[in-house]
């Protein structure tokens, strides 16, 4: 069953319409959900939680159609919004059981469940303090914990990383990614921060101006026909990239000391020619491996 | 150009720089921290908006607190949000521009310059109340770089855009540091940072903890030996034949993954200019090798945490 | 968290029966859920259960019971002293005397009530929106009617529960002080007048405060609309009801229980209390003054009543309308 689906959807957000014959399928797993400004994506997971209605078309979650089964969606999937949002005035523990509670969950097993969950979300230490008083980090870790207090089938995470500094948001990205894989748990993720895409789902769906631009696996999309190679080298060295040249090859790109190179599809060894070239030029090499395109650069040639 | 000199700052008991000596020069430079680390504060340092409690700081040889002739040479992108929401994003953009004493006759077009360098002609004319994130952001960094200043100095001015945002301003900062600008830009985007520059500021809890290179602050780190993860055929044997090397120090197989082996070593210059003699001459067979270590984001979690 | 129980039952954190390390990471909730129909009943339980942990509930809850202690006391006295003591300060028939020291009570607790009300009232749905709370609230499976429902009944019941607490406890002192002189046989509505005045006034007032709210993005700002509206049209009815007053007395005539006195949010509020009530307040004949004698009645209370039932319509539309889970981008 797909998690979320829209066939020749129409929606209007105020004056404008953002989507207009849109249709989409969302299989199981995590998918990322990508778009510059303005492509509709924000509109979409609006209308897949029933926050707007569709002017044509029909749009459901997990099964369920969003025009008259919203409540029965809502109860079984988490949002984790992109804006900073608690209900004031409560500490952590209080906050996450109430909104478990909201969920129909009886007080003591939402008390439970909520010492459970902030202690997986890690604020374990931090469960008896008020929410305002939390710092960037924290109050992410709470978003995500409010959207899971009721052991949803499906997270929509909008930005879940941002704010967050280097170290938060490995973590954040470890949390999405645990839970989205082998705990039975389907998420689709919304970030501006390709490589956060790329570390947690397995698809990608690339919006643009209320259509689709591209969709697909992770691993397909990421694939490069031929032999193509990146390498880092100790410094840059020009004499290297003539010699690749010279030896059959074309550099594609090249930035510092990093190089992506395309070898004749009759080599049958990359690694070895390219460390005897850099041994014949003076060059260091400090990493080879076969390049794959990042998903910005998927990215990028969709919307472009 | 930028020279701080054991420069500290307080906020009554809470200090939020301390005792920081750098030098910052032309080109484009990454402030790096978690948060609270103090970034912000250094920058409203630079830019003349505090006064240091103690110690000095010289942007062009002059204090820059409340100077004139250091704020003509200074963009200032903040991080904070709000601009005139009922202005339309011209307006603003002109009205500081008069405010940074351009003249009158020149302001529009230095505006509408700016406006086409973040790409926000379509939107120009459109309230600022009714802009995404990423549109405020991008009318933040015209209004920095519409007097055309020597320094610009950018608080996460990343934040909130969308990739092709991300990209078109990465390259916009790129141009200016190329032009023998002094760009200060602080992110927490360690891989939009890679790419933007090598050179950087690290801060931590108040204090700078490393400032350079990030290549060369990377070898300089002792504690954490280099790994470097490579996949070949016969991992085992290529294994054991380079815990032969001296400068190798473990080698770690992986049950999951039979052709993978990890070794570490603390002298990666030479295990790497023998690895190219070890392949051929006993023809190992490796399709990739590359160290998880030699990128800022171990940089940055060695540093900081350590 | 032990495996070392009864066969039947699953071990927890999803591990399989033969793998004695559970996985303690994350798991399903597979606990009961409740139905639907209550959910409105917690989000007023966590405005109740919030406020009665709080000082100054209580001290407010104090002061609006004070004016019922004074009755109380009054009633004592004259019970003592016998009616001519009463009589000295105050006019009433034996018939409803008891649901006059009642109204008179009700009528000093009003402006605590208020308060109460206000301070309750004025940050319900103003900190949620700043908060974005409604971004929590409408992602779960509550619709906004609940919410709504949830905020407005959690403000009334503390209003209600002020209201009409001290008016229990004054009346089962009357029922066992004045049990012989027939408390129950003259007036035995008076209960039911009790209930009925606390539930209005904690109605309107709940309204009219949870309306505001939910257009304010600041408490302070929801307080001080709310607090200014409330003294506003009660300045203004004064102020025209004086003119009238005065005028009325020029020609000879007496304006009493004019509906102009009520023209406000406390006057329509007092108004229906009064009506429910039922009672004539009758001035003592003092000899000089105009009101020297006079016997004041409830006004309309038709009219009351439809005010009162616009404002409460009102207050709580206007809460609907503004509870939205998409802010609408203009511009």
């Amino acid at each position: 069953m797909p998690i979320a689906t829209a066939s020749s959807l129409t929606v209007r957000y105020g004056p404008k319409t953002v989507l207009s014959d849109f249709s989409v399928v969302l299989p199981e797993g995590s998918v990322g959900l990508l778009g510059p400004n303005g492509a509709g994506k924000t509109t979409l997971l609006k209308t897949w939680l029933g926050f707007l209605s569709p002017v044509h078309g029909d749009a459901s979650v997990l099964g369920l159609d969003t025009r008259t089964a919203s409540l029965q969606i809502r109860q079984r999937i988490g949002l984790m919004p992109e804006l900073d949002c608690h209900i004031p005035g409560m500490n952590a523990v209080t906050y996450i059981a109430y909104v478990g509670e909201l969920c129909g969950m009886p007080g003591n097993h939402a008390l439970r469940r909520a010492h459970e969950v902030l202690e997986y979300c890690g604020l374990g230490e931090a469960r008896y303090r008020f929410v305002e008083t939390y710092s960037t980090g924290m109050k992410q870790r709470i978003k995500l914990a409010q959207a899971l207090v009721h052991g949803p089938r499906l997270l929509f995470l909008d930005e879940p990383t941002n704010g967050l500094d280097p170290e938060g948001r490995t973590e954040m990205l470890r949390l999405i990614r645990d839970i989205s894989h082998g705990k039975g748990i389907h998420v689709v993720v919304c970030s501006h921060l390709l490589p956060d895409v790329e570390q947690t789902c397995d698809r990608v769906v690339v919006m643009r101006d209320g259509r689709i631009a591209t969709e697909g696996s992770v691993e397909d999309l990421r694939k490069l026909a031929g032999v193509h190679v990146d390498v880092e080298l100790r410094e840059p060295s020009q004499a290297f990239l003539d010699l690749v040249a010279r030896e059959g090859g074309t550099v594609s790109s090249s930035i510092g000391s990093r190089c992506r190179v395309a070898l004749p599809s009759t080599t049958t060894d990359p690694t070895r020619a390219l460390l005897a070239m850099a041994q014949s030029t003076g060059a260091q090499i400090r990493a080879i491996r076969p390049a794959r395109r990042s998903l910005e650069d998927i990215f990028m040639e969709a919307v472009s | 150009m930028i020279g701080l000199n054991r420069v500290s700052r307080w906020y009554g008991q809470v200090i939020g720089v301390n005792d920081i000596t750098c030098a910052i020069q032309p080109g484009l430079t990454a402030l790096l921290g978690p948060n609270g680390a103090g970034k912000s504060t250094l920058m409203k340092l630079i830019t003349g908006q505090l006064r240091p409690t103690t110690g000095r700081i010289a942007v062009y040889g002059e204090a820059p607190f409340a100077n004139r002739r250091v704020y003509r040479r200074l963009g200032y992108c903040p991080e904070i949000e709000s601009c005139y929401e009922e202005m339309t994003g011209r307006q603003f953009v002109r009205m500081l521009g008069l405010m940074a004493n351009l003249p009158r006759s020149t302001v529009a077009d230095r505006a509408d310059e700016a406006i086409a360098a973040v790409r926000m002609e379509h939107a120009a004319d459109s309230r600022i109340g009714g802009y995404s994130k990423g549109m405020r952001q991008r009318i933040k960094i015209a209004q920095a770089i519409l007097h055309d200043p020597d320094l610009l100095v950018l608080d996460e001015p990343l934040n909130g855009l969308d990739p092709v945002g991300r990209r078109e301003m990465t390259d916009l900062f790129v141009q200016q540091a190329q032009k023998g600008k002094t760009v200060l830009v602080s992110s927490h985007i360690l891989y939009e940072v890679e790419q933007m520059t090598r050179n950087i500021l690290l801060m931590d809890r108040g204090r700078l903890r490393a400032m350079g290179d990030i290549y060369e602050i990377r070898a300089l780190i002792d504690a954490h030996p280099h790994r470097i993860a490579i996949h070949a055929e016969n991992s085992r044997t290529l294994a054991k034949r380079l815990l032969d090397l001296a400068c190798v120090i473990s080698a770690r197989l992986d049950p999951d993954t039979p052709d993978f082996v990890e070794i570490e070593t603390r002298e990666p210059d030479e295990f790497y200019s023998i690895l190219p003699d070890i392949t051929m001459k006993d023809g190992f067979r490796i399709t990739s090798f590359e160290s998880p270590d030699n990128n800022l984001e171990a940089v940055f979690r060695y540093l900081v945490k350590g | 968290m032990s495996t070392s129980q009864a066969p039947t039952v699953d071990p927890p954190g999803g591990a399989s029966a033969v793998n004695p390390i559970a996985d303690l990471s994350y798991r399903h909730y597979d606990g009961p859920l409740r139905t639907r129909a209550v959910r409105w009943w917690i989000v007023a339980l966590l405005a109740i259960r919030g406020t009665i942990r709080k000082w100054w509930f209580w001290l407010l809850f104090l002061l609006a019971s004070s004016s019922y202690g004074f009755w109380g006391l009054m009633l004592f006295l004259e019970s003592r002293f016998g009616s001519d003591f009463r009589r000295m300060m105050f006019q009433t028939s034996q018939q409803d005397r008891f649901a006059t020291s009642f109204f008179q009570a009700y009528d000093g607790s009003l402006f605590w009530l208020m308060v109460i009300g206000l301070v309750v009232g004025a940050p319900s749905i103003a900190g949620d929106n700043r908060a974005h709370a409604l971004q929590v609230y409408l992602a779960k499976p509550i619709t906004k009617t609940d919410y709504l429902l949830g905020k407005w009944a959690g403000v009334f019941a503390l209003v209600f529960i002020s209201a009409f607490l001290p008016a229990l406890l004054l009346y089962c002192y009357c029922i066992l002080a004045f049990w012989s002189e027939g408390i129950v046989r003259h007036e035995p509505w008076l209960i039911f007048r009790i209930v009925a005045a606390s539930g209005a006034t904690a109605a309107g007032l709940a309204s009219l405060f949870v309306g505001i709210s939910a257009w304010c993005r600041s408490t302070m700002v929801s307080a001080a609309i709310s607090a200014g509206i409330y003294i506003a049209t009660s300045a203004i009815a004064g102020i025209l009801w004086g003119v009238l007053f005065f005028r009325a007395i020029q020609n000879g005539s007496m304006p009493l229980g004019s509906v102009i006195q009520h023209a406000s949010i406390s006057g329509v509020i007092k108004g229906v209390a009064w009506n429910i009530y039922g009672v004539a307040l009758s001035i003592p004949n003092m000899g000089q003054g105009p009101m020297s004698g006079v016997t004041l009645r409830a006004p309309n209370g038709w009219i009351m009543g439809t005010a009162l039932g616009v404002l409460i319509a009102v207050g709580l539309l206007a809460a609907r309308l503004r509870i939205r889970a998409v802010e609408v981008v203009t511009g």
